[in-house]
């Protein structure tokens, strides 16, 4: 235990839909140590100041990406955040950015997991392969899984889509986290569904929107590199669409 | 049930010439920029780092040289123009006007660059 103990001045966006108009502020006199996370000084909120801080988590590792949100106006996993790398500064946390809130720091995910879910990200065999175990006929070489490996790190926080400036304009677009799923199943060598998926990729809401700006690649927690996902979905789609100019499918 | 897919983004054609061109422009534009300032030191001929009208005339006579001045020119200019049309839309401009320009501009540069190719290459001027 430190003999004094620091504190920081912590403002929360807070929204009750029940009560309020729209968000507003409240500020708050944290007190840390050096290993005290953005979500410990939210649990030292919600326990001594304010009960009805509303807030996700779970597992407080990094691993389950529920606690996404904006620190200072950077997207981060509160758990992984830390008080003492703001120390002489005051922090100012918010829900994420670009999704809408349902109350404090708690948003409106459901964009994101359609997405996802519109993507098909589970292995899909082939015609031969179907009724496999996937045991079976599904080995796999080290230099197949390095393929992939990176890309399915995601834990689906939102963090990229918090910082993605082309979702923000188009909320069409698909976005970094669900294609680099699509990307992450095209080249898993068990996978045999790139088909299915290409429409996704092709179309101007898949990989096309993306103009390379790649903060998602900065932002996220699990080092994923999205946009280096993006920009292979690209290489992807362009050989699809070349080949597609040569022999049409239809 | 039938699923409505979205349909293909004409966007690789102009992606490609985007991505030929960035290679053009960091590894061509720089060797023969190497290429040029290595002659300007070692040639008499060349006065004040310009090229005088018989050395632009015996570039152009060659229609392989012309042909890559060509390839230079094309594939810049749509690398150019591809990252300003893009980058309107990051400043909030989402007229399909700036594909218009741009694109038109790209081809406009490349044709004007073609033409003045072939009348040096028949020695109009």
């Amino acid at each position: 235990m430190e003999a004094t103990q620091k504190t920081m001045k912590v403002t929360v966006l807070r929204y009750r839909p029940e009560q309020d108009k729209e968000p507003w502020e409240q500020t708050f006199d944290v007190p840390y140590h050096k290993d005290t996370s953005v979500l410990e000084a939210l649990f030292y909120i919600k326990d001594n100041f304010e009960p009805s801080l509303s807030f996700r988590w779970s597992c407080r590792m990094a691993v389950c990406g529920s606690c996404g949100m904006m620190v200072n106006g950077v997207p981060h996993l509160a758990c992984k955040t830390f008080l003492r790398d703001y120390e002489g500064k005051s922090m100012k946390i918010e829900p994420l950015a670009n999704f809408p809130i349902e109350r404090d720091l708690v948003v409106d995910l459901s964009d994101l997991i359609e997405k996802i879910e519109r993507i098909k990200p589970y292995i899909i065999p082939d015609a031969k392969n179907a009724n496999m175990p996937l045991n079976k006929n599904f080995k796999q070489t080290p230099m197949q899984m390095e393929a992939y490996l990176q890309f399915a790190q995601c834990i689906n926080c939102g963090c990229c889509y918090a910082a993605c400036p082309q979702y923000k304009l188009n909320p069409k677009f698909i976005g970094p986290a669900a294609l680099t799923l699509l990307y992450r199943y095209n080249v898993d060598n068990r996978d045999a569904g790139a088909k299915l998926r290409a429409p996704f990729l092709n179309s101007e809401e898949g990989a096309w929107s993306c103009t390379f700006v790649g903060y998602c690649s900065e932002v996220c927690p699990k080092h994923v590199d999205p946009s280096s996902a993006i920009q292979l979905g690209k290489k992807m789609s362009a050989t699809d669409y070349v080949f597609n100019m040569i022999k049409p499918e239809h | 049930m039938r699923q409505f897919l979205p349909t293909r983004s004409d966007e690789p054609m102009y992606w490609l010439l985007f991505g030929a061109g960035g290679m053009v422009a960091s590894m061509v534009l720089p060797a023969i920029m190497v290429v040029l300032i290595a002659a300007g030191y070692t040639s008499d001929d060349l006065n004040s780092g310009f090229l005088n009208l018989n050395q632009v005339h015996n570039i152009f006579s060659n229609w392989l040289l012309s042909l890559i001045v060509f390839g230079v020119v094309f594939l810049l200019s749509f690398y150019a123009l591809h990252r300003m049309h893009h980058s309107s839309h990051d400043f909030g401009i989402h007229s399909k006007l700036t594909w218009y320009i741009a694109y038109g501009l790209a081809a406009a540069v490349s044709f004007v660059s073609l033409g003045l190719q072939l009348l040096m290459y028949v020695k109009y001027f």
